[in-house]
């Protein structure tokens, strides 16, 4: 046996994960290190909003439907966490820039008339058209009813607007200073989270207008459509079953799908799909802009698994495909003649390859520009689909050399091991490369191979998965042992909990994680759990902190 | 033009709610607005992967600057403004990488992080743990309206590839990256339209002025009410910053007088147009680098930003430059390594990894490209001809910085660094001068202090920049390089 058993790793925790798969110490396997649940959720009452979420907020409160020609300053990451935007800010560039957006919409809304009759529901002559206006496009702006107070400070400045603006019509002055006013609000530039008594278990419940928010940014990236607002209104989003059904209804747009696949873009790194180049000399056969089609087959995949009632199970094991002219000689396939340009379905007899690990994407992607990256391949088993904690690499690994050696090096198998059997280094790779090693049966592009020169391919490795050894020989095994593994859909899970809550998995979250982890669910029904869940419906205390510290001497 | 009313109004709001420190800030009387002579800048030029160290420094004696000096070498580019040009030598990063000194990420994440912050990368993320000096800078010289400050003008080419410490120079404070604009029609855009020159009447400005002042009261009582929440303190600081960012309304007209829309600018831009992130392909890298250091010097010209930095792609990166007679294979980083392949490990020769024909000369290729880029910014800036008679370039200072000196070895040691322009006399020019030995030495010259130095030049006084001393490594200095000032 070829792997050596490691202690506690470098920069893991020894303690088990809260639910319970980890390793047992009495059994003599390698420890393995999970990330853990963080002790303290930090959930926010202020989620900025995103760019694209303020782009579709703005198109779908004033009915335009062009790009604004928003020129918003970027958005840092915060590290490694792959959706932070709770801890988005608004910096000294971004400020000055909503502040030019609000008034160029604002002109917009008075200027415009299709956008002016969506905004005014009534005829300006109407004694209280002003008091319709301001209600009711309050409760769009802020996706909840203004409060008495709010109304009165808006209704002062609606009036100050013929002096301020003075166009020489005095109610479209007052309607553009309160579209400017409003945009320029934390209420809506925030989804914001006002709810202050907590329930039973401690937890401060969100009233019907903030869930139906909640529902409507996680899967339209957008303000509540009409049928939200009217659940909202009517106090009907309240308990889960409620919430479960308007999400129900909400799945069937074609929206959502779109973000459930960016979900799995970012969980599973497509962004690594930009660094893919092969190099021209060695795979002549590429298709032009390779790049482009193999990251749209994968999404392609995604979409086709997750439209058709699939999950987790499906999107590592369904023996099929997407592909266009250019991709399938690479599948080994003749695209058929006279077919439509554009990617179709093709299925891989006797389950050759099996989903999306399988694939020219995720392989060319986690690939050299001759070689294979068993290390990269098999790491991404390890941190995305296993969640487990593997540090980066110790300064100067990239420029370790290989150590001497009398034996003539002909794999790129071989040639990892050696290279990692130094030092310190099987620490972490005793874990990383067997994963790595499966896919050894795929070259840097994704072709099948049998050979690397003359040498045959070795694709046998074993790995501690659900506490035991699983062993395997080829992808196409290892892939059914992930479809299989609690393990993975464990991870799958927490990483939907990450996203939808912006925030890294906690002990809070634990029931839930465990709800839905214990089988393979349809993603449909993994977002189903999560709106129904208290995380979903509620807050955690800790949204509370403490007021600020009051300064001494203020004036 | 201030409301006094809107003062009052925003106290009685809050009564006896706690006020956080900027809302404070937000009350303190104004600085007076200094009567200077000229203004200063500061930019940074940011290559990464390191340089080919066998031809980028000057060529002869330490001492006067010539033209000899940098002919035949990867700043021949320069040579026109040789006698604005300060490049010192021997200077090595602080904190120092390579496992030295504490700190995360790689050896390409720390030096990104930690060029302009001198602090270290967290070992999550690979973040800086500290602000970095544009940000600082522009707290302390770059004037916006009443007395606030705007933030520094950052830029970059190529895109952001999302592991994180890899994408960012600049930092506002600990692990608070600040994301470079990467399109540079937004740069255009945003610069443009917050600095309209309006052609309007005093009076139309006023009442412009006036209205967003109004808005502004409002949306100041929509903080206010939001603030009165029990907030975690993550969330307080959100909206302090926000609120911060906003609290000032300003109808800006140009402080130079130059015109500040450039038609060429805008036509070159206008493709890039509708993107919040340019996903960049390779074949446009040098038509937006044209752009972001036309943009960079404009907006330093015009007084829109007295503190710019451009930064080229990012360390373990780059693209594969096939453009202006280079017809590479390999990308930046992979040559950097001097290997025929990304996929050849350490100094291995095994299955054929020697190093590839030429990779010297691809680099040179690289280091001269990158080096013509930045005397396209130093003629910008050296033609706009200000009231004292010196030109923008002279009351400048350009700082060329790259992530690394020699990319194979992964060296922060030696590093390269010109100095462009002299801050408005105060910077020695046309001067090749040792602050440390060449080589690969990590003792004498620490870089924290040449950005100390720079703090200083730029009228900021500062005894230390950086992570504090004890926390970041015996190699940290205080104080200033006084052999490169005047």
């Amino acid at each position: 046996m070829g792997m050596v058993l490691v202690g506690v790793l470098a920069c893991g925790s020894d303690e088990d994960p809260p639910g319970g798969s980890g390793p047992e110490a009495s059994t003599g396997l390698p420890e393995v290190a999970y990330r853990a649940p963080a002790q303290t959720t930090s959930d926010t009452r202020l989620a900025r909003l995103t760019h694209a979420q303020y782009l579709s907020t703005v198109q779908d409160l004033f009915g335009i439907r062009d790009s604004l020609d928003l020129t918003f300053a970027p958005d840092a990451l915060n590290g490694f966490a792959f959706n932070s935007s709770n801890d988005f800010r608004v910096d000294a560039r971004l400020g000055p820039q909503y502040r030019a957006i609000a008034e160029s919409v604002a002109e917009r809304a008075v200027t415009e008339p299709a956008v002016f009759g969506r905004l005014v529901p009534c005829e300006v002559t109407v004694a209280d058209c002003a008091e319709q206006f301001l209600g009711t496009f309050g409760e769009r702006a802020f996706r909840r009813p203004l409060s008495p107070e709010e109304l009165t400070s808006f209704r002062e400045l609606f009036t100050l607007g013929a002096s301020l603006v003075q166009s020489g019509d005095d109610f479209r002055d007052g309607v553009r200073l309160t579209v400017e006013s409003m945009l320029q609000s934390p209420q809506f530039l925030y989804r914001t989270d006002q709810s202050l008594e907590q329930n039973a278990e401690g937890r401060i419940a969100l009233s019907d207008w903030e869930v139906a928010s909640r529902l409507s940014y996680f899967l339209f990236d957008s303000m509540p459509d009409p049928e939200l607002f009217e659940l909202a209104r009517a106090g009907q989003l309240r308990t889960p079953e409620q919430v479960a059904a308007a999400a129900r209804r909400m799945l069937n747009e074609p929206r959502v799908l779109d973000k459930l696949v960016s979900f799995h873009e970012q969980a599973w790194q497509f962004g690594r799909f930009s660094r893919i180049s092969p190099d021209p000399t060695v795979f002549p056969n590429l298709p032009s802009e390779f790049v482009a089609r193999v990251r749209q087959a994968a999404a392609s995949f995604v979409e086709d698994v997750v439209a058709s009632g699939g999950g987790l199970k499906e999107l590592l094991t369904a023996p099929y495909a997407f592909a266009d002219g250019g991709l399938a000689p690479l599948y080994g396939m003749t695209p058929p003649l006279g077919a439509a340009p554009g990617f179709s379905r093709i299925e891989f007899p006797g389950g050759e390859r099996k989903g999306l690990l399988m694939q020219l994407g995720f392989l060319a992607a986690n690939a050299y520009s001759v070689r294979t990256d068993p290390i990269h391949r098999g790491l991404f088993v390890i941190r995305d689909l296993l969640c487990r904690e593997i540090p980066d690499p110790p300064p100067g690994a990239s420029t370790t050399p290989l150590p001497p050696t009398d034996e003539p090096i002909e794999t790129t198998r071989e040639e990892i091991t050696l290279l990692t059997g130094q030092s310190f280094c099987p620490t972490c790779h005793t874990q990383i490369n067997p994963p790595g090693f499966a896919f050894e049966g795929f070259d840097a592009v994704g072709q099948a191979r049998s050979t690397e020169g003359d040498v045959p391919v070795d694709t046998a490795a074993e790995m501690v998965l659900d506490d035991r050894w699983a062993r395997f020989s080829g992808a196409g095994e290892l892939v059914e042992l992930l479809a299989r593994s609690e393990e993975a859909h464990r991870c799958y899970a927490s990483r939907w909990i990450e996203f939808t809550f912006g925030r890294p998995l906690s002990l809070e979250d634990v029931p839930t994680w465990d709800a839905m982890a214990s089988e393979s669910l349809p993603v449909a029904d993994i977002v189903e759990a999560l709106v129904t869940s208290p995380q979903f419906l509620s807050l955690s205390a800790s949204a509370n902190g403490q007021p600020a510290a009051s300064p001494e001497g203020t004036p | 033009m201030k409301n006094p009313v809107s003062r009052r109004h925003f106290l009685r709001g809050f009564g006896g709610v706690a006020l956080g420190l900027p809302f404070l800030e937000a009350l303190a009387p104004r600085r007076a607005q200094a009567q200077e002579s000229a203004i200063q800048r500061f930019g940074v030029f940011y290559a990464c992967n390191g340089v080919d160290m066998s031809r980028w420094f000057p060529n002869g004696a330490y001492g006067l600057l010539t033209e000899q000096h940098l002919a035949g070498t990867a700043n021949d580019a320069l040579l026109p403004f040789v006698s604005k040009l300060l490049i010192p030598r021997g200077l090595h990063m602080a904190p120092r990488s390579g496992g030295r000194d504490p700190g995360g990420g790689d050896d390409h994440g720390r030096c990104m992080a930690q060029k302009l912050t001198a602090y270290p990368a967290a070992l999550t993320g690979g973040l800086a743990t500290g602000p970095s000096i544009d940000y600082l800078l522009a707290q302390a010289i770059n004037p916006g309206p009443e007395g606030a400050r705007r933030p520094a003008l950052n830029l970059m080419v190529g895109r952001p590839n999302g592991f994180a410490g890899l994408d960012y120079i600049s930092y506002s404070g600990p692990g608070q990256a600040i994301a470079a604009v990467n399109n540079p029609w937004n740069a255009y855009a945003s610069l443009v339209s917050l600095n309209t020159v309006t052609n309007e009447s005093a009076e139309a400005r006023d009442r412009i002025l006036l209205r967003r002042q109004s808005v502004l009261d409002l949306v100041q009582t929509q903080f206010e009410r939001l603030r009165r929440l029990p907030l975690s303190s993550n969330d307080t600081q959100k909206l302090d910053m926000h609120f911060t960012a906003v609290r000032e309304v300003e109808v800006q007209v140009s402080a130079t007088g130059l015109a500040c829309l450039d038609p060429d600018i805008e036509a070159r831009g206008t493709p890039f147009r509708g993107s919040a992130t340019l996903a960049i392909e390779e074949p446009q890298y040098p038509a937006v680098a044209d752009l972001q250091v036309d943009i960079f010097a404009l907006a330093l010209a015009c007084d829109m930003t007295r503190v710019a930095t451009l930064h080229f792609d990012r360390g373990s990166g780059g693209p594969t430059f096939r453009w202006d007679g280079m017809v590479h294979t390999y990308n930046h980083h992979k040559l950097s390594h001097g290997k025929v392949r990304d996929d050849c490990f350490g100094e291995s020769t095994a299955g054929g990894c020697d190093n590839v024909a030429g990779f010297q000369d691809m680099l040179f290729d690289i280091d001269r490209w990158h080096q013509r880029k930045l005397a396209r910014l130093l003629g910008r800036l050296d033609a706009y001809v200000e009231a004292d008679g010196r030109t923008v370039l002279d009351n400048s200072a350009i700082l060329y910085a790259n992530e690394m000196s020699d990319g194979k070895l992964h060296s922060f040691m030696d590093l390269p660094f010109i100095i462009a322009g002299s801050a408005g006399g105060r910077l020695r020019q046309k001067l090749y001068f040792p602050l440390g030995p060449e080589g690969q030495t990590d003792k004498s010259a620490p870089h924290n202090r040449l950005l100390n130095t720079i703090m200083n030049v730029m009228g900021v006084q500062s005894d230390w920049f950086g992570v504090p001393e004890g926390m970041g490594g015996a190699t940290m200095q205080g104080g200033v390089y006084d052999e490169l000032l005047v």
